[in-house]
């Protein structure tokens, strides 16, 4: 950061300059080098329990830890001697020893910090002939969590968090020496809307989520970034999906200004949505299957018929914030610009926006759009006035809005809405639904349905609550016969223009 | 209040001869043996509070206590031996924060129940010490951490305590003096680590007894994050007479390093075992001879452990040898530590020995740090097989590279308490273990 004020310290013989007062363990990862932590993490307070960032300071005879040592001038630390080395090998072992090694079936397997260390500073051969010490397994901890009490090497990061940043204050250590165990007090489930971080932190298997438990191993499991859809503040994550097909799981993505390392269990589970047994796999008419140009086609014709008679003024369209920057801006360029369209329909996300607030103190906020602010901007600079969603419902029964398009996201929330909107259209009314999620379609049997991409496939731009636009690189696809809005839109564009030019063609 | 229970009958005071062996030289014992001594009255009819009223009505300054202290090259009495001046002059001087003085009464170490007199028989003398210790440090308020077996001990710095408040040496403006203090007793649970300095810290704070990260040392951030002293019971009643008698009166006594009495707990093959005030620098032999009565039954000495059981072991020869001294004790490799010595003659079995001090410490280990965590119950267990026929060589060099791993490597020294101990039974004791082994076959 600017005017942040740096020092020099000396790292394995090499002088580098890093921020004064910055984690030692920090500033050695920033360049390059490694110190092995299990109990350290930047986001929680220094507990100096595992002992695995032992490193050689000049001037001191005994191995200190890393993670209690702030940078300043002069620091000079070793991590590479064979002093340092045999002492982490020491501690790493003295980790292995009670632990079951159950690697076979436990979904750490893969993204384990023992299996990962003892690859890289282990490789000896055990000398553990005695029994190891027995502890409980599956250890239920309430809605999202299990424990296994024989895996756990007790560092207690699962019990700084609920100290300190879920301020739940959950879990404890109990009982001393190696017969110490995590556990809640009276057995108590966890409490609060942060639990499966601690899963996420927990540096072995001994915490799993049991959403994700016995569901996928980690090594098939593609990371692509994305931001969270469950509210305003837009938490950084990563989505694990296999081969695209399948999404298994929602990470946080570290962003010190929107979520550092941590999400809210709600967001967590948002991929559920975005999966593919909620999906719209194929363009439907009236709920039976159709190829997607001939889909294309059907909404082309019907809109060139009202529009060859300018009655865009009959057609209406429903939008939401679901959408990205992009999704709107190309709404725009070819509903409106191209085609005219002036009518939008949307809930009153102005409202939304202004009593939007943090639920529960931390991250996750009242207003449940993942871009309710870009939405607003973009209608705004447009000037193009948003109407209700009573004012739709009052025209569709009116018979003025004959031709609908609805743009609708997944997820159940929005349902009662669409539903409220199915309710007051006339049988005849055209609609085409663009969706990725199923359940919507239902609520209209007639319509002309198209597959859209789900939140978490979308490659493009939203922005969260405070202002800050985030870009969302997914870029995959579940169905070959879903499409992004963009692409529909500009199918239907330039089907439109070839269409207008083939009756112009016939007309001279 | 602290309430009788059937514990506090069981426990009964300990006694001690009335008559001073000659080789003794009781200077904090000196009227230990007066009944109801833990009496104010009595107490200060022996010159009990007079160096209080010499530091509050001189009056001399916090810095000037601390000096006086300083002269007297006072070393700390519960293990560590650190000057205890020093440590009193590193808690800062701003009063931002307010400060606090703990006595450390927790006296968990197996063969230690030196303070126990103390605590006992003479609460008002560390009582004083305590008062003066926080005038010298700015702490306002001080706490008695005492280990939960010591009820009847706990009783009694109570009523001391209470005692000292109504004759005006603990509460608002003691002695005139505008200095306000006030004093508890806190009765710990029964965990060996509580008697940690940080361990005790975090207990007292209502936490588990976990010791902390240093720095921040707890001069700078200790109870409650504010500056903190924690000294051991004698080393606080060692306070009064340095005041009474000047620093440098204190360094008259002992050797030049090693200042002063000290007290020591003996238990063991000894004809008497008890708690033994004598001058540092007494030599062992002397020790054993005159006042411990000679070892029991007229069995030959086997070995010594000097300063409580997480002391590294001396041979008969190296005992003989040495004086009871930090310096002498050290050159042998051993520790003076708490003066909890345990004497051992030629029956004893130190591999059973060992075995039955690794039960201990895998038992106290907080399980905080993993080398120790997992250390002490692997060296339990090591032990163990090897005690019950299944003794292999291999287990010795496991022994070794085990404790050695584990020696400082954590946050507070448990790991070593053990670690030292194994490596010192192996090393200067390595027939023992081979009888194990030529058994095995």
């Amino acid at each position: 950061m600017a005017g942040e004020k740096k020092v020099k310290i000396t790292l394995n013989g090499k002088e580098i300059e890093v921020p004064a007062g910055q984690n030692l363990v920090d500033a050695a990862k920033d360049n390059g080098v490694e110190i092995p932590h299990y109990c350290y993490h930047p986001g929680l307070s220094v507990a100096g329990q595992c002992r695995m960032c032992l490193v050689e300071q000049e001037g001191n005879p005994k191995l200190q830890i890393a993670c209690n040592m702030k940078c300043s001038d002069n620091l000079k630390i070793t991590t590479n001697s064979e002093k340092v080395t045999s002492a982490v090998q020491s501690s790493l072992e003295m980790h292995l020893i009670n632990h079951p090694i159950d690697c076979p079936i436990c979904d750490q397997a893969g993204e384990c910090g023992l299996q990962n260390y003892y690859m890289k500073h282990g490789k000896y051969h055990s000398e553990m002939r005695e029994h190891k010490v027995n502890k409980e397994k599956v250890v239920d901890l309430g809605d999202h969590v299990v424990l296994d009490k024989e895996r756990c090497i007790l560092c207690s990061r699962c019990v700084r968090f609920t100290q300190e940043v879920s301020k739940t204050s959950d879990l404890g250590i109990f009982q001393r020496g190696d017969r110490a165990i995590i556990g809640t007090y009276n057995d108590e489930s966890m409490k609060g809307n942060y639990q499966v971080n601690t899963v996420d932190i927990c540096p072995v298997g001994a915490l799993t989520s049991k959403d994700f438990r016995f569901e996928q191993r980690v090594w098939f499991l593609d990371e692509a970034p994305s931001v969270c859809s469950g509210c305003s503040q837009g938490c950084n994550v990563s989505v694990h999906h296999k081969k695209g097909k399948h999404i298994y799981r929602l990470k946080p993505r570290f962003n010190e200004q929107v979520n550092k390392w941590w999400m809210c269990d709600k967001g967590r589970y948002t991929y559920k949505e975005s999966n593919y047994d909620k999906r719209l796999s194929s363009a439907q008419l009236g709920g039976i299957d159709l190829p997607f140009e001939e889909a294309i086609q059907a909404w082309t014709t019907d809109l060139k018929v009202l529009l060859a008679m300018e009655r865009s003024d009959e057609v209406g369209v429903f939008v939401s914030p679901h959408h990205t920057h992009e999704e709107l801006k190309s709404i725009i360029e070819v509903l409106v610009s191209q085609f005219g369209i002036t009518k939008f329909y949307a809930e009153d996300i102005d409202a939304m926006v202004k009593a939007d607030a943090p639920i529960d103190g931390f991250l996750y906020r009242s207003d449940a759009y993942p871009n309710s602010r870009g939405f607003l901007k973009v209608f705004q600079d447009k000037k193009i006035k948003l109407h209700s969603v009573n004012d739709l419902t009052a025209a569709l029964s009116k018979g003025s809005i004959n031709h609908l398009v609805m743009f609708i996201p997944e997820g159940d929330r929005i349902l009662p809405v669409t539903g409220k909107i199915a309710r007051a259209m006339k049988p005849d009314t055209f609609v085409v639904c663009l969706t990725p999620q199923k359940g919507a379609t239902d609520q209209f049997p007639g319509a002309l349905s198209l597959p859209s991409l789900s939140h978490y496939e979308k490659t493009g731009t939203v922005t969260n609550h405070m202002g800050l636009e985030q870009s969302m690189m997914a870029g995959f696809k579940m169905f070959k016969e879903s499409h992004s809005v963009q692409e529909i839109l500009g199918l239907l564009s330039s089907r439109y223009s070839d269409a207008r030019h083939e009756k112009g063609r016939v007309g001279t | 209040m602290i309430k009788h229970t059937i514990h506090s009958k069981n426990m009964r005071p300990l006694a001690i001869d009335q008559k001073p062996l000659a080789a003794e030289r009781r200077v904090l014992l000196e009227h230990e043996h007066i009944p109801d001594m833990n009496k104010i009255d009595v107490y200060a009819s022996k010159g009990g509070y007079e160096a209080l009223k010499k530091v509050l009505k001189t009056p001399m300054t916090p810095d000037q206590v601390i000096d006086e202290v300083k002269a007297s090259n006072l070393r700390g009495r519960g293990g560590a031996g650190f000057p205890t001046g020093n440590k009193w002059s590193f808690v800062p001087k701003t009063k931002d924060k307010p400060h606090y003085l703990l006595c450390n009464a927790d006296e968990s170490e197996p063969g230690t129940f030196k303070d126990r007199v103390i605590l006992e028989k003479l609460p008002h003398m560390m009582i004083e010490g305590m008062i003066i210790g926080s005038y010298a440090i700015g702490a306002a308020k001080s706490y008695v951490y005492i280990r939960g077996e010591y009820q009847y001990a706990a009783e009694v710095i109570h009523n001391a305590i209470q005692e000292a408040y109504r004759a005006g040496f603990l509460g608002k403006n003691i002695l005139g003096s505008g200095f306000d203090h006030d004093m508890t007793v806190h009765r710990g649970a029964g965990a060996y680590i509580c008697g940690e300095e940080t361990g005790l810290i975090s207990s007292l704070e209502g936490k588990k007894g976990w010791p902390k990260l240093k720095p921040p040392f707890p001069a700078v951030e200790g109870y409650l994050r504010c500056p903190t002293v924690v000294n051991n019971v004698e080393t606080l009643a060692a306070v009064p007479w340095i005041i009474n008698n000047g620093g440098a009166a204190y360094t008259k006594l002992g050797t030049a390093k090693s200042t002063g009495t000290k007290l020591w707990s003996v238990s063991g093959d000894v004809n008497r075992p008890g708690v033994y005030e004598v001058e540092n620098g007494i030599s062992f032999r002397v020790f054993l001879e005159d006042i411990l009565g000679g070892m029991k039954g007229g069995k030959k000495l086997k070995a010594m452990i000097p300063g409580g059981s997480s002391a590294p072991i001396m041979t008969a020869e190296e005992a003989m040898k040495c004086t009871l001294d930090y310096e002498s004790i050290a050159s042998f490799g051993s520790m003076l530590g708490s003066g909890g010595m345990i004497v051992l003659d030629e029956t004893r079995d130190l591999v059973q020995v060992l075995k039955n001090l690794s039960e201990f410490y895998h038992d106290e280990s907080c399980g905080q740090c993993t080398p120790c965590r997992e250390g002490t119950g692997w060296i339990e267990k090591i032990l163990h097989s090897y005690t019950e026929g299944e003794a292999h060589r291999e287990d010795l060099k496991l022994l070794d590279r085990v404790s050695n791993n584990m020696m400082g490597r954590t946050i507070c020294v448990l790991a070593d308490s053990i670690a030292m101990p194994v490596q010192s039974y192996m090393k200067k004791f390595p027939e023992e273990f081979e009888r194990y082994l030529k058994k095995a076959g």
